[in-house]
């Protein structure tokens, strides 16, 4: 007992980092080969690693809420009002509805070169 | 021609001799880092009291200090390591504290909770360690944390004063002190525990 204090505390010590378990080690040498890892890569790289995820979120969030609304007044506005006007205006025209009907009749003469003023 | 030949050999070299150099500082560090794993892991199960936590300080320590530290000369590398272990158990109670400050600042019956940081350890801690026949272990775990660490890197560590300071960022005096106090009632333990 005629140890010092300072002998005890080293001692003692010791005694608790050579009492560290196995599963403890191999974490210590994990952190260690990451903390060299650090070390061989390139600053590039480095500063990729650390903001390449949070771009890509950033861009990918923007897209979005760009795309988004103009998807949602397509399917909701757009195609209805566009169908609708399309069909107004064929009715409307007597003319125009008498020429789509003869577009048959139209391409056969065409295929076989008789112009109106012929027949 | 013969210039432009002299200019590539001498770039080849220069980038081996750099790669060469990197690779020597990384083994210098490799064994460095393996050297004080053990002991720093002990020093900050000491302050946190968890091993889960000891080791996030752990990586953390060893992350910023080849970051920051790594082409510093190799004679500094060992106060300088301890200073960064040390600034992040401090970062560690600060985050703790500012734990328990956000979940137990609406108390409503206003009642004080815990201490950030309890400096004794527990019964069963203290027991466990005792029957081991390390009962220095729980009188350092009585000590409050500045002296505690003190005895830690002054006594265990064998750092000198000055580095001792440099470590735990006080003044030489204030390590003094704490060193003075600290033996002071680690003998008053020992004594306590011999009757």
């Amino acid at each position: 007992m005629n140890d010092s204090i300072e002998d005890r505390i080293k001692r003692s010590m010791d005694g608790l980092t050579d009492a560290i378990d196995v599963d403890t080690q191999v974490k210590l040498n994990e952190a260690r080969f990451q903390a060299l890892q650090q070390h061989s890569r390139p600053k590039l790289h480095h500063w990729l690693q650390r903001w390449l995820w949070p771009l890509v979120g950033t861009a990918a969030l923007m897209l979005l809420l760009t795309v988004m609304p103009n998807m949602i007044q397509n399917e909701s506005m757009q195609e209805p009002n566009a169908v609708l006007f399309e069909d107004v205006e064929f009715l409307a025209e007597e003319v125009e509805t008498e020429f789509y009907e003869d577009l048959d009749f139209l391409a056969w003469l065409d295929d076989n070169q008789l112009l109106e003023s012929d027949i | 021609m013969i210039a432009n030949t002299l200019i590539y050999h001498s770039k080849h070299e220069t980038g081996h001799a750099a790669k060469q150099a990197s690779q020597v500082l990384e083994r210098q560090l490799d064994i460095f880092l393996r050297e004080h794993q053990k002991q720093a892991y002990a020093i900050a199960l000491m302050s946190v009291k968890q091993e889960s936590d000891a080791m996030d300080v752990i990586q953390e320590t060893m992350l910023a200090f080849v970051k920051s530290y790594q082409h510093k000369p190799s004679d500094n590398w060992r106060p300088l390591f301890y200073r960064v272990l040390q600034n992040k158990i401090n970062d560690h109670h600060r985050r703790q504290q500012g734990w328990r400050k956000y979940f137990f600042s609406n108390n409503q019956t206003g009642e004080t909770t815990e201490p950030a940081i309890s400096q004794d350890p527990s019964p069963l801690r203290l027991i466990e360690t005792m029957n081991q026949g390390q009962a220095m272990i729980g009188f350092l775990q009585q000590l409050p944390t500045q002296q505690k660490q003190v005895m830690i890197y002054r006594h265990w560590q064998q750092l000198s004063v000055a580095e001792t300071a440099e470590v735990m960022q006080i003044s030489a005096g204030s390590v003094k002190t704490h060193l003075h106090r600290a033996t002071q009632k680690l003998q008053q333990l020992a004594g306590q525990a011999h009757e």
